[in-house]
């Protein structure tokens, strides 16, 4: 899967290792230590009747990755979309318990969902752009938030476009349709789309699954770029990719949180048998 | 196969394989093999004869129109030295309807009746005129009267009556020819005008509904109007004829070169030879005057060489010896008063005009000059249809058609009788017939007018397709002006905002509104909606400002005022039940307060009041057209549209509400964005729909073909008036055709609209589709 570093074909963005980037072993990450950016207390979501999640508890920590892992169904997706209400998009899914973000229930009645979700963005599995121009595309946030200073446009695409690692490959065409691009510059400019209206949280929920590995490799180098400025969290189904990018892991089985750790600890010497059983490839 | 086999055989060496035997396998694939041919070829073919069956559809019309576009043209059928002697002048030749017989007058007192292809010579009738006396002036009425009149240097005149009895012997047609004379006295067919032996100069004479009038110009100067006033007893059905004279005055300094008289006996027409045409208002006979003097040839030194008067003698056609061609007729002035003007110009000639002949039964004529030259003229469409030299150069002094207009009679100045065999069966259609205003007799002036069909022969068809594809958008237009803003919001509601629960009631009973048949539609529309909103009128405007209206304060009201407690007892997306009572409430608000709205600012009546503020109200207009057609074509926009807003990827809309945006935003910005190339060709089809509909607009509309967007009129569309007319027109005609071309039009109209749109649609999905 991960293309090896001796390929002369690979353009790297970053001219880095992700794995020396991650700064892995250089301090042990304690998670009593870090500010917490998103609390779950005890969440539990039904489907109708069915439960998909059972009593969730969890610490997003502030400035830090922290991916879920976990076989299909397990309700990792159903988690994260717990946490910008895209689950109240779903007629029948209703929900129990609190997430806090900042220390504030953004289940409370007076909360504006739209401002919520602004404020924790999301990227999708399946590259999702508008279709409409590349600028558009990332200005299209903005503009909704009433920005129509063409000044300012110009600045926050250019910006976003090269946070997200895109702005070299797109610059000459920016009005052209975002559908002339590739899938993982889709993706990218997707999350340059979500980057510029300057979340606070940024849930990823397999932003790679549909990429191919170089594609993928571009997306996790930018993911370490984000991390010093927004909270990351991240569904993957590619347990080297949670290995490789995450600070810290969730392992969750039937809509339950099984393990909670940082990602060195959870991979090397898993708490619970379940963890140690699927990440090494026994079941999943 | 035999891989496929060893590989089977292979497998059931090891594992006891299940599937069925390599043979029975290969069979399989054969038989799967032939159903994808079957399939292809099926598809194929249908396909095909889909496209076929369309573009049999377009030859059928435009083979039926086709016929309109050729123009006319004429051989020469024979040529032969006039019958009954070549040495005696030619006064006048005309056919019977099958042109089995023809007669020629000619100037030695004789009718000789001949076989018009052959010349061969079957009778000759000697007219009774005294042998002493010379013929010095002659007239006919309009041709298919069959009348004419000789005027005697003696003072006197004979009207004689060619007459062709049609019997049947044995299977077939036999026609006598013969002479008679319906104005005889007791002392024989000659009248004696001048009474004192004074020679007739020039002569009119005119049949009519209120009997045969004549016109005498007598070598002195005078000017004799005569009436033979007839009146059928209703008793004894015994006709008597009462003769009245009057005495006119001649036109100052001028002589007389041609006079005509109409058939309602309030016309005169004098042409003079220094180029003028007297109009005189004989209405009433005893206070006869000349009302006016018109000069009417291009040339100033020119005289007025011929002038006949068209079928229905109300179009004067003017020719004169420099050669040109127009056609007049009396037109009221702004004083009211009739004067007699210039309606349009034909082809001139390069040599004198020397007689005009009018057609028997249509508004053509064809005129011919003294070297011999030959045109054929259409006053309607403004056309010379044909131009021939017929005798090598010499003069033509004699011109008739025959009854049906396929042939004409020219007679040269050497008495040799040339046959022309006339093609022109749809004279009456042009371009600028159809397209453009034309200046139709006795009105006073041009116009888009459709009129196709009338009480009397002599009538004038007008076919301008103008009203009928103004008609036919206008109808259109009220009904998407209706339709779309609802159809859209509602499919935009539905599709994006109602519960999904809701949204399978809605739906489906929205889409079954399509199955309404049109019949109904139309027959309520025009029965009970047209009285009604007649009757409340100011209801109607009322509902459009105030049901929308209540329904945004209702929802400020909801949203805004009530507290989320209230609102929790609607589940999301069922809000717009609701808006049932409050919809029914102010309509029916709207509709006890009409009478009050009416007291108050339309002095009790509100369509008085339109008619006195000068605006045309119709009880069946365009607003009852645009409600009833729009609700024919809402659930065509509304249905499309809402699969093109359902079908926007839901990644689309959740990636936009992902970015804080809220339902209304990510409505306006993504979703219709993306589904505006459907909700376009929704758009399109309802206003195809709503241009081919026939029942609503046939039964809602009043079907007046006028020419103008007031909501508070009618309208005939094309495709009612092909509805309307096409049971009372003759096949082959020009009627008939012009229907065909009418749906041609609208065939292509669709055609034009539907590939525009298609072409729009298609850029628009290049453009805005999602993955």
């Amino acid at each position: 899967m991960v293309p090896t570093m001796k390929d002369e074909n690979r353009v790297l963005t970053h001219g880095m290792d992700p794995a020396a980037m991650r700064g892995k072993g250089s301090e042990k990450l304690l998670i009593s230590r870090e500010t917490p950016a998103m609390e779950i207390k005890d969440l539990k979501l039904y489907y109708g009747k069915e439960m998909a999640l059972k009593g969730v508890d969890l610490t997003i920590p502030k400035g830090r990755i922290t991916a879920f892992i976990g076989p299909s169904g397990c309700g990792k997706s159903t988690l994260l979309r717990c946490m910008n209400r895209m689950n109240d998009l779903i007629d029948i899914a209703r929900i129990e318990g609190e997430v806090l973000l900042h220390g504030d229930n953004i289940y409370d009645a007076g909360v504006d969902v739209a401002e919520l979700r602004r404020r924790v963005g999301m990227v999708f599995q399946k590259p999702n752009p508008f279709p409409k121009s590349i600028y558009e595309n990332v200005a299209y946030g903005l503009r909704l938030q009433g920005v129509k200073n063409r000044r300012i446009l110009d600045e926050v695409v250019e910006q976003s476009l090269r946070r997200a690692a895109l702005w070299d490959e797109v610059k000459d065409r920016l009005n052209e349709n975002a559908f002339g691009l590739s899938g993982g510059q889709q993706q990218r400019l997707v999350i340059a789309r979500a980057v510029a209206i300057e979340p606070e949280v940024l849930l990823l929920d397999e932003p790679a699954s549909a990429l191919d590995p170089l594609a993928t490799l571009k997306i996790e180098e930018l993911m370490f770029e984000l991390k010093d400025e927004y909270t990351i969290a991240i569904v993957t189904h590619n347990m080297q990719q949670a290995a490789r990018v995450s600070d810290y892991t969730a392992f969750m089985y039937m809509g339950e949180m099984v393990e909670f750790a940082d990602t060195d600890t959870l991979f090397t010497s898993p708490a619970k048998k379940q963890t140690e059983d699927y990440i090494t490839g026994r079941y999943g | 196969m035999s891989e496929s086999s060893s590989q089977a055989g292979t497998a059931s060496g090891s594992v006891r394989s299940l599937l069925p035997s390599g043979a029975a396998r290969a069979r399989l694939r054969r038989w799967r093999g032939a159903k994808d041919f079957m399939a292809k070829v099926l598809v194929a073919t249908f396909g095909v004869a889909v496209v076929g069956a369309l573009a049999l559809i377009f030859i059928y019309l435009f083979s039926e129109v086709m016929p309109l576009l050729q123009s006319a043209d004429s051989d020469a059928r024979a040529s032969y030295a006039a019958p009954g002697g070549d040495d005696v002048g030619t006064v006048h030749v005309a056919s019977n309807r099958h042109r089995s017989l023809a007669v020629r007058f000619t100037d030695d007192r004789r009718a000789v009746f001949f076989v018009p292809l052959t010349g061969e010579v079957t009778k000759s009738v000697d007219l009774p005129l005294p042998e002493d006396s010379e013929v010095t002036a002659r007239a006919q009425a309009e041709p298919r009267t069959r009348i004419s009149a000789y005027g005697l240097d003696s003072g006197e005149v004979l009207i004689v009556e060619q007459v062709f009895d049609e019997r049947f012997e044995g299977g077939e047609r036999h026609v006598d020819g013969d002479i008679r004379f319906p104005r005889e006295t007791e002392d024989g067919p000659l009248l004696d005008i001048a009474g004192d032996g004074t020679a007739v100069s020039q002569l009119a004479i005119q049949r009519g509904s209120g009997g045969t009038q004549l016109a005498v110009a007598l070598a002195d100067g005078r000017l004799e109007l005569i009436n033979f006033e007839e009146t059928t007893s209703f008793m004894t059905g015994e006709s008597t004829v009462e003769v009245k004279r009057f005495s006119l005055d001649k036109p100052q300094d001028v002589t007389i070169t041609r006079m005509l008289l109409d058939i309602t006996g309030r016309v005169m027409l004098v042409g003079d030879d220094s180029g003028q045409v007297h109009y005189y208002n004989i209405a009433r006979p005893e206070n006869a005057r000349l009302v006016n003097t018109r000069h009417v040839l291009e040339a100033d030194d020119a005289e007025v060489s011929a002038m006949e008067l068209l079928l229905g003698s109300q179009s004067l056609i003017v020719g004169g010896t420099d050669g040109s061609v127009s056609q007049w007729f009396l037109v009221r002035d702004d004083d009211n008063v009739r004067r007699l003007t210039r309606v349009r110009g034909f082809d001139g000639h390069g040599a004198p005009i020397r007689t005009i002949a009018p057609e028997y039964g249509r508004k053509g004529f064809a005129t011919a000059d003294e070297q011999g030259e030959v045109k054929l003229h259409y006053s309607t469409s403004e056309r010379t249809l044909m131009q021939r030299q017929v005798a090598d150069g010499k003069s033509v002094h004699t011109l008739s058609f025959a009854p049906r207009a396929n042939a004409l009679y020219a007679v040269d100045a050497d008495e040799q009788l040339h046959v022309l065999d006339v093609r022109n069966e749809h004279p009456e259609v042009s371009v600028g017939a159809l397209w453009s205003k034309v200046w139709y007799e006795g009105r006073s002036e041009s116009d888009y007018v459709w009129q196709s069909s009338s009480a009397t022969d002599e009538f004038e068809p007008k076919f301008s397709l103008v009203p009928l594809t103004v008609g036919t958008l206008k109808a259109a237009f009220y009904a998407m002006l209706f339709a779309t803003p609802l159809a859209i919001m509602g499919a935009i509601y539905t599709a994006y905002f109602m519960s999904p629960r809701m949204r399978t009631t809605v739906k489906p009973t929205i889409e079954i509104m399509e199955a309404l048949p049109t019949v109904i539609l139309g027959f309520l529309a025009g029965l009970w909606l047209a009285p009604y909103v007649e009757a409340n009128l100011p209801s109607v405007f009322s509902i459009l400002l105030l049901v929308p209206l209540s329904m945004l304060v209702f929802a400020f009201l909801w949203t805004r005022v009530l507290g989320s407690a209230v609102r929790r007892v609607i589940p999301d997306g069922w809000e717009a039940a609701l808006l049932i009572p409050v919809v029914l409430l102010v309509g029916w608000f709207c509709v006890s307060m009409s009478p009050v709205i009416e007291n108050l600012f339309f002095s009790g009546d509100m369509r008085q009041w339109l008619t006195d503020v000068g605006i045309t109200y119709d009880q069946r207009n365009a607003l009852v057209v645009g409600i009833a057609m729009g609700f024919a074509v809402i659930p065509t926009i509304y249905s499309i549209s809402e699969d093109a807003v359902f079908n926007v990827p839901k990644h689309l809309t959740q990636g936009s509400l992902a970015l804080g945006a809220t339902p209304w935003q990510t409505m306006a910005k993504v979703v219709l964005l993306t589904a505006s190339p459907g909700i376009f060709s929704a758009v399109m089809i309802g206003f195809g729909r709503a241009v081919g509909e026939t029942m609503i607009v046939l039964m809602a509309t009043g079907n007046s073909p006028v020419v103008n967007f007031n909501i508070f009129e009618g309208m005939r569309t094309l495709s009612a008036n092909i509805a309307v007319e096409m049971g009372e027109t003759a096949v082959g005609g020009t009627h008939y055709r012009i229907l065909f071309l009418a749906a041609l039009v609208l065939f292509i109209l669709t055609f034009v609209l539907n590939t525009a749109a298609e072409l729009v649609r298609q850029r628009l999905r290049r453009k805005y589709s999602s993955l």
